[in-house]
């Protein structure tokens, strides 16, 4: 008698393998989830409260816009958007100039290579606190190494008072921030650039292609990916930057530097309006999520 | 392509609901005064306290998170009075236990807020109105008037009352003293100025300029950058001629002629660049102890900074009271008793309170921390001659009135800060007037407090 053929169902490797990796890593996804999810969302329903501090005794019942109706009718709100907004661009576009220059200089074959890349990494693990004091010493209006520097070379003949007037403040908070920002991009870009096979060069530069061309059509595609991830994450951290321009100058002088975190914090901390620095919190998270949006094309192209 | 625009449009229609459409829920007003509103923890009143019989055959542990417990000083004060309870208590023992200052506020909030306070409560000052407008401290004055604290203590201790009730028993709180380069005036042959006036007129002539015309020397220091020191700078004169900034209801004096005339002597420093531009707080004290600056207005621990400096530098400075009609001054630190407590442990606590409020224990404190201490004659001949500016400082800290302006306490970060971005302005051209910055200021409180 002839067997009956049954269909044998097989279960791939590949699924299984994925099934396995899945279980594994859920109790860390479900601990992060926790972690970010839980935060964020007590943050939505605070930003609907009219709540003055933590663990207030008398929380009012009911939900509330009245929290987002104060703060988009702010004239101080949408001053400190456009500040962050400046701010964030203008920093991480002179950071990522500066930035990649440097890694296509620390790229090349030369002498002390090593010396000259720790030197100029040198920024980045330094705490923003210190760099921010470190700046305040160097800008300082009276005996600060910048106005010393400066008069020597008669490039100005009085002391300018980089901190306290509102044309210049800024300005010098963007150069501290810029001075942090850029070891950044080094880093990743130079981690970029030595991914990219030489073959690639080789092969240009036998079909004659000059500096500029192999920039165009292998450096720069070939980084694509890099550029994305590195403006993306750096351009987060400038925009919620809180310390270097806490420290520096507080705000001030006359909110001339005040950035929608230094407002985020004031209202929930100083002035116990833990409901307005929800809502701060939630419409800077809105900002930023589109950001990462128009982002995610560029992230997910691939050169090779 | 299609999808980012589809989320981004989608992201936008949010943020456009919350900026006008819906209605408003109404909510529950809160209760504006926590002072007389009763705390939900399961706190008994404060009528009696347990009878000391019992209270020494109990057994517990009493927290104590303080961001002075390892502190040079503050850590000897801390572990004698320990050791001093322990002798009428020894079942009780008192967990000790250092939290950073950075972090000690946001600690003891989410302690408070999860209704597991410390036993020991002890805090900065300036944050006593926001914790106790959270209704979380007991109210002192049945246990206070069974000692001799209030007859004893310093002036400043009305700055831990609400509506004449004492909340908490005031730790430190400083006089601001001038300090000043002595051998910069002898140099100049001036004397030790009396009055704002002498002050003005010193720092004219000692501030000194290089060949090139900019400053080497500043007759005076203020803080001059964003910063709480603003506040404190200006609050000084205003205080120490007489003046405040509010009435007790909260509302500005903006034409009162006493502050205006304040305002101006404090603007003096500035029209004149008298003073370094853009300083915090502690450059201006590092300026003071290069000899950078010849007069500062501070509180006493400018003594210890100074300690750290040349000998040759320590010999030329000197302080004495600040030269104002009135001694001004500000909280430093208070210890409280948590409503959510046990009756029990509220006792306990107040009687290590009476501990740290004892003769003896204030007269350690003295000692140990260099601060002036809030008990009257707490200073001996023996510590006037180990530190000889205490007695000073003590004297000044007990007669001094607090710069916290009346009726704000309860908005004073926000009052703080429209000030300094006030003054700040204000300063920033001699042609803006104190009755212009007055003005807008009292418009700015307004808008603020609505």
């Amino acid at each position: 008698m002839q067997k009956a053929i049954r269909k044998v169902k097989l279960s791939t490797t590949e699924n299984e393998k994925r099934r396995v990796a899945i279980i594994f890593s859920l109790p860390a996804v479900i601990f992060s989830m926790f972690l970010i999810l839980y935060p964020l969302l007590d943050i939505f329903y605070l930003s609907f409260k009219n709540i003055k501090f933590f663990g207030a005794v008398n929380i009012p019942k009911g939900f509330t816009i009245s929290n987002y109706e104060r703060i988009l009718t702010s004239g101080h709100f949408w001053n400190a958007m456009g500040r962050t907004l400046f701010y964030t661009i203008i920093v991480v576009i002179i950071a990522f100039v500066l930035g990649f220059a440097l890694a296509l200089l620390l790229n090349l074959n030369m002498k002390y290579k090593r010396v000259f890349r720790i030197m100029i990494l040198l920024a980045w693990p330094i705490p923003g606190v210190v760099v921010s004091i470190l700046f305040m010493w160097m800008f300082d209006a009276n005996f600060g190494v910048i106005n010393s520097v400066l008069r020597n070379f008669n490039i100005i003949a009085q002391n300018v008072p980089w901190l306290v007037n509102t044309s210049t403040a800024f300005p010098t908070v963007m150069i501290a921030t810029i001075w942090k920002a850029y070891p950044f991009f080094t880093l990743m870009l130079l981690a970029g650039l030595q991914g990219i096979p030489l073959e690639l060069y080789e092969s240009a530069k036998i079909d004659g292609a000059g500096a500029y061309k192999r920039f165009k059509h292998i450096t720069f595609p070939a980084l694509e990916q890099v550029i994305a991830i590195s403006l993306l994450l750096n351009g987060l951290w400038v925009f919620r930057n809180y310390d270097l321009i806490a420290v520096m100058t507080g705000g001030g002088p006359n909110r001339a530097t005040e950035t929608l975190p230094l407002l985020l914090y004031n209202e929930a901390f100083k002035f116990s309006r833990l409901g307005s620095g929800s809502a701060i919190g939630v419409l800077s998270l809105m900002v930023c999520t589109i950001v990462v949006i128009l982002f995610l094309p560029a992230l997910k192209k691939q050169f090779y | 392509m299609r999808k980012s625009l589809t989320l981004v449009l989608s992201v936008l229609l949010v943020l456009s609901l919350f900026a006008g459409c819906g209605q408003n829920q109404p909510a529950e007003p809160a209760p504006t005064n926590t002072a007389k509103a009763e705390p939900t923890a399961t706190a008994a009143p404060t009528s009696t306290p347990v009878p000391e019989k019992s209270l020494k055959d109990i057994e517990t542990t009493l927290e104590f998170p303080s961001w002075q417990a390892t502190e040079p000083g503050f850590a000897e004060f801390w572990a004698y009075s320990i050791a001093e309870f322990n002798k009428e208590f020894p079942k009780v023992k008192i967990n000790l236990y250092q939290i950073p200052y950075a972090n000690y506020v946001d600690t003891l909030t989410t302690q408070f807020a999860a209704k597991t306070p410390p036993q020991i409560t002890h805090i900065p000052s300036k944050f006593f109105t926001q914790f106790q407008d959270m209704g979380w401290f007991e109210n002192l004055d049945n246990m206070m008037a069974q000692t001799d604290i209030l007859q004893n203590w310093t002036k400043m201790q009305g700055g831990m009352q609400v509506d004449g009730k004492n909340y908490g028993l005031l730790l430190l709180g400083n006089a601001y003293s001038m300090f000043y380069n002595k051998k910069m005036l002898a140099d100049a042959g001036l004397s030790v100025p009396k009055n704002i006036k002498e002050v003005q007129e010193a720092a004219q002539k000692l501030t000194k300029k290089d060949s090139k015309g900019n400053i080497e020397v500043f007759g005076f220091g203020t803080t001059s950058i964003t910063h709480n020191g603003v506040f404190t700078g200006i609050s000084q004169f205003i205080v120490g001629e007489g003046s405040h900034w509010s009435n007790p209801d909260g509302s500005l004096k903006s034409t009162d002629p006493g502050l205006i005339q304040a305002i101006n002597d404090y603007k003096y420093f500035y029209d004149n660049k008298l003073i370094p531009l853009g300083i915090t707080e502690e450059q201006k004290r590092q300026y003071f102890a290069e000899e950078k600056i010849a007069i500062i207005f501070d509180g006493p621990w400018v003594v210890s900074l100074l300690n750290k400096a040349s000998e040759e530098v320590r010999s030329h400075i000197d302080l004495t009271s600040i030269p104002f009609s009135t001694l001004c001054g500000s909280l430093s630190n208070s210890v409280h008793i948590a409503s959510a407590i046990s009756d029990d442990e509220k006792a306990l606590v107040w009687e290590f309170y009476k501990v740290l409020a004892s003769p003896a224990a204030q007269t350690k404190y003295a000692e140990f921390t260099n601060s002036p201490a809030p008990r009257a004659g707490a200073i001996t001949e023996e510590l006037q001659k180990k530190n000889p500016y205490l007695l000073q400082m003590s004297q000044d800290a007990n007669n001094g009135v607090d710069i916290t302006p009346p009726g704000l306490a309860k908005n004073y970060n926000e009052f703080t800060k429209l000030v300094i971005d006030a003054v700040l302005n204000m300063t920033s051209d001699p042609k803006n007037t104190a009755e212009d910055m007055l003005t807008k200021l009292e418009k700015e409180l307004k808008e603020t407090l609505k």
